[in-house]
């Protein structure tokens, strides 16, 4: 199957190496599936306190964790002091475990959503999961029906320029081929070859993010040539999917648009159900609620959502702030799980920027500024009419670079990468360190 | 030319002709051409299965290479030493001051009576910050409470106030008692630590 699918597709390749090494940690996917089954449809832990997490804090698990050295002694998860990731952004190195040699873990970076990418250091089996086993637990949890009989289980689409297009095989021969392709919002025919292949490929899923989906949707409507075979289910994630794109996505799509909550740091944490909750994945987190004063709050109020995990042993987090707004409830969903609730997820909201023709252009194309211009902290876009681009630049301290010779080169590439004539107006500011930043915004 | 494989622990020194190579778990730490001989010299240690070796790497026109290896069944490194040193005791006495009360790797524990005047006390929860050029990070203290730590330029001080432990995760732990203590990083240049790293693939599922 693969050698078919890598011969009618020459764009895509298949890491046999990463293949092999994932084979051997097939009991070690496997037993982790079969956790995420008995804590999420059965009769879970007691998840409360942070209990877990402290138990095996208190065993010795961040012993080897400079940032977390002597969290073994003390009696109460609160006693812990917030993870903040300004401070993991400055010194990685320092949540990194250092008994385990760098050759035998995953180098990952944050997607950078919140801020400059930061490295995050996988164990194997924790990238294994993350990569192989994570969209079948959203499959199953949500009790998609054809996901396990279909050739090919995902088609999962990105904007990444910088990467490849891949495929990856189950090691367990649970669910079929996963595809990665990569589209580019200055090559629409990109678009139309995804099309293509979800028509050619029937997969049971698509997987996206919101401001890409958006786009397909977009295209996916102007070409009525396409026909396509009902998918199972579609997965958004990675930014907040809104209803109106949700609606949309099933009529074009002809299936349930199900939304997702994760990050690198900890892997998805977040896994849709039938009733459209999503429910905390208690074998590998620990979430609290937070008021702009670190007091823990209670059931149903909004506030910062902080994550603890051991699920990744060479870069655990504990209590750390993850700068996403929402609510945790733990009273029973109709869906039958007793795995709380994440309502309310309000942060991450990243809207297209709809250009003058009227055609949407996901702004997270962007993220690859920090790539680009070394010397950037932090940038914002913010579309203040439809043919005006307002950019505000935060440079490294200490940088070189002149700023005048910054706001040139940003400009000159946001205007040629935009595609339509538009007036971008860029300047350096200092943003503020008190509020929630959102990157990209839309004023009009 | 000759051809010779040796194991050093779970590094691997291979020459083949005039080409030497060095691998570590793997992964190519070192390769020198131009190799017209190889000496070495061992010597059993106090610790037990743990050995020293001076290996010199003699190469055409006098630029030669020497290294100093430790290794036991868990861990290998390999340091690059200077190139007036003569023989394994010399190497030794170079790479570490004489007098250190316990050795951890590449770091001597010398006992001492009083603190450098201007000393700057670390905060312990940027012992591991400060210390990082010194003790990489691997090194560390189990008890991080009860001791206090002391630093001056590019001299290290630990004042253990109750019985605390050194530990690694490749070496034996060592014990230290009450007391005074200046940590001392050995001399030379390790060789390897920069190694390859895989990178992973993006999930999926977008994050």
């Amino acid at each position: 199957m693969i050698g078919r699918f890598l011969h009618a597709h020459p764009g895509f390749s298949f890491d046999v190496e990463e293949f092999v090494l994932s084979t051997k940690y097939v009991s070690d996917l496997q037993r982790r599936y079969v956790a995420f089954l008995h804590e999420m449809t059965g009769e879970p832990s007691d998840w409360s306190g942070g209990r877990l997490i402290l138990d095996e804090v208190q065993r010795g698990a961040c012993d080897w964790v400079p940032a977390y050295q002597g969290y073994k002694y003390t009696r109460d998860f609160s006693e812990w002091p917030f993870t903040d990731k300004s401070a993991v952004r400055s010194c990685p190195e320092e949540y990194l475990a250092v008994n385990l040699s760098r050759t035998d873990l995953f180098l990952k970076t944050t997607t950078g959503s919140s801020g400059p990418p930061v490295p995050i250091w996988h164990t194997a089996p924790f990238y294994f999961d993350g990569l192989l086993l994570t969209l079948r637990k959203i499959a199953f949890f949500w009790g998609a029906k054809e996901a396990p009989t279909r050739p090919i289980f995902c088609i999962s689409l990105s904007d990444d320029r910088a990467k490849q297009q891949f495929i990856a095989a189950d090691p367990v021969k649970e669910v079929g081929i996963y595809v990665r392709a990569i589209v580019d919002e200055q090559r629409l025919e990109t678009y139309d070859h995804v099309l293509a292949l979800i028509n050619e490929l029937e997969p049971a899923c698509i997987s996206s993010k919101p401001s890409i989906l958006e786009s397909l949707v977009e295209r996916a409507v102007l070409k009525p040539q396409f026909s396509l075979r009902p998918l199972d289910f579609i997965v958004s994630s990675g930014a907040k999917l809104e209803a109106g794109l949700q609606v949309r996505l099933e009529e074009t799509f002809g299936t349930r648009a199900i939304e997702a909550y994760g990050m690198t740091e900890f892997g998805v944490v977040g896994y849709p159900c039938r009733q459209g909750a999503l429910h905390v994945d208690m074998t590998s987190t620990f979430i609290e609620v937070i008021d702009s004063e670190g007091k823990v709050l209670p059931d149903g109020q909004l506030g910062e959502l902080v994550v603890s995990s051991l699920s990744n042993r060479a870069m655990p987090f504990l209590r750390y702030k993850t700068g996403d707004l929402g609510a945790l409830e733990t009273a029973n969903c109709a869906c039958g799980s007793l795995a709380p609730r994440l309502m309310k997820l309000s942060g991450r909201i990243i809207r297209c920027l709809q250009l003058p023709s009227g055609r949407f252009f996901p702004p997270t194309y962007f993220n690859d500024l920090f790539v680009r211009f070394p010397c950037l902290k932090e940038f914002q876009i913010t579309q203040i009419a439809r043919n005006t681009l307002e950019i505000l630049l935060e440079p490294q301290s200490g940088t070189t670079v002149p700023n005048n010779e910054l706001v040139d080169q940003v400009h000159l590439y946001v205007r040629d990468s935009l595609g339509e004539p538009m007036s971008v107006h860029v300047r350096v500011v200092t943003f503020r360190k008190d509020c929630k930043f959102e990157r990209f915004r839309t004023n009009f | 030319m000759k051809n010779a494989t040796v194991f050093y622990g779970t590094l691997l020194s291979s020459r083949r002709g005039s080409t030497l190579t060095i691998t570590k778990d793997s992964h190519v730490i070192l390769s020198l051409h131009d190799v017209v001989g190889v000496t070495t010299q061992s010597m059993t240690c106090a610790e037990p299965g743990s050995q020293v070796v001076f290996m010199r790497v003699l190469r055409t026109n006098k630029r030669n290479r020497y290294f100093f290896i430790d290794f036991d069944d868990n861990q290998s490194n390999i340091r690059e030493v200077h190139r007036d040193l003569n023989d394994l005791s010399a190497v030794l006495n170079w790479l570490l001051p004489a007098g250190y009360s316990h050795r951890q790797g590449d770091i001597g524990i010398y006992a001492r009576q009083h603190l450098p005047l201007d000393r700057r006390e670390i905060p312990n929860e940027r012992q591991s910050t400060e210390f990082a050029g010194l003790m990489n990070r691997r090194h560390r203290f189990d008890c991080m409470q009860d001791c206090k730590f002391f630093r001056k330029d590019n001299r290290y001080f630990v004042q253990v106030l109750c019985r605390a432990h050194m530990v690694h995760p490749e070496h034996p732990s060592i014990a230290l008692n009450p007391g005074l203590y200046e940590l001392r990083g050995a001399k030379g240049r390790v060789v390897g630590r920069t190694v390859a790293v895989r990178s992973g693939k993006p999930p999926f599922v977008e994050l």
